[in-house]
């Protein structure tokens, strides 16, 4: 219940509570080193070796190709182009997924409660968790700059093939959303 | 606030510190232990462990050079204002971390003689943070230091996850000063 309220707070259920929308929690990693207005040009790499992913999306064309195309379109949208030559681009990037199983509560007669009324307390849900995770390299230093990552319930993404298109390019946008703007450095304690 | 703390009487950064855990910050378990008749003032030098630490157990974490260069940033500051050295060459202490998240579960609200009115589970993610000098020549465990708290939310915003890691790891070396 916690973490929904973390969800909540952080603004990502507005949606989800009008019924639509499965909630996704995004977050990101920068390097405060890194000159990001650098950047113009990127190229993919093959995915990292991370434990732990889910054939269901892996060989999932659906999936992939929702993946590939909503990076490159929010990475265009913030000036910096896909380019098919790993030599020339300024970023390599690759994502990959992880799925872990997860504990949450649900209020007292909750959907998978037997019991219809408050006084019998609440329950825990385990379901599956799973975390895009996209990774930006500078190609020259070969050091990660930035790391986004979406959380879904993996239930929520494999409901169906427009719920998985969707979800994968909205977790994309909103973990985008939290790039750098060009020309503008974090500066010391400024919240990002 | 790690760093401004560190230059002003120990007695002032304690007060502060407990002020700031008053002011609702999450609590953290710290705790620390060190191999019998170890003399830890003997240890001049250190250098960092070869070994890989393992995985955290955390997608968002695992893999993530950002994340492990700030944590193991925030080590160095704090065994270099203890007076140790780093050297790479023959150095006494070899340091070594480990982080890992794992979901807690617990129950509010219960009394002690077990009974339970209004009890209600609640899930959250904690954090443990695990850091090991060695001995290098023995290559024995010398001592060992760890905090543990709520992370909640902590990972998905960066700086917050700064703050956290500062105040666990200063929190660890706060020990080993006084042992």
């Amino acid at each position: 219940m916690r973490r929904l309220f973390a969800l909540a707070a952080a603004g990502v259920l507005s949606l989800a509570a009008a019924g639509c929308l499965a909630p996704i929690a995004v977050g990101s990693h920068l390097q405060p080193a890194a000159d990001f207005s650098e950047y113009r040009t990127f190229a993919w790499e093959p995915a990292d070796a991370q434990p732990a992913s889910d054939p269901r999306l892996e060989r999932n064309p659906i999936f992939t190709d929702h993946m590939y195309g909503a990076v490159e379109r929010q990475l265009a949208v913030r000036g910096i182009e896909f380019t098919d030559s790993a030599a020339r681009a300024d970023l390599l990037v690759h994502y990959h997924t992880a799925v872990v199983e997860r504990l949450d509560v649900e209020p007292p007669g909750g959907a998978s409660s037997s019991c219809p009324t408050a006084a019998c307390g609440n329950a825990v849900v385990d379901f599956e968790q799973c975390t895009l995770v996209l990774d930006l390299v500078d190609a020259r230093t070969r050091q990660l700059v930035w790391r986004g990552w979406s959380e879904h319930r993996l239930e929520d993404l494999l409901a169906n093939p427009d719920s998985l298109a969707r979800d994968v390019d909205r977790g994309v946008a909103m973990m985008l959303a939290r790039f750098p703007r060009r020309a503008e450095r974090r500066l010391p304690g400024e919240a990002r | 606030m790690s760093a401004s703390i560190h230059r002003l009487p120990r007695a002032v950064a304690l007060g502060a510190a407990a002020i700031v855990s008053l002011a609702g910050c999450a609590p953290l378990t710290v705790s620390t232990a060190v191999e019998r008749g170890v003399d830890l003032s003997a240890y001049r030098t250190y250098a960092w462990s070869t070994q890989v630490a393992p995985p955290t157990g955390d997608p968002r974490l695992d893999g993530n050079s950002i994340f492990h260069d700030y944590l193991a940033a925030a080590i160095d500051r704090r065994l270099t204002a203890g007076g140790l050295e780093p050297r790479d060459t023959a150095p006494d202490l070899l340091v070594r971390y480990f982080a890992g998240v794992s979901q807690e579960v617990f129950t509010t609200g219960a009394e002690p003689d077990g009974s339970c009115r209004d009890c209600r589970l609640e899930v959250y993610d904690g954090g443990t943070l695990v850091i090991d000098l060695v001995d290098a020549r023995t290559r024995t465990l010398v001592w060992r230091g760890w905090a543990k708290g709520d992370i909640d939310g902590v990972v998905d915003d960066q700086e917050l996850m700064e703050r956290r890691i500062d105040r666990a790891v200063e929190r660890i070396f706060e020990r080993l000063r006084r042992q």
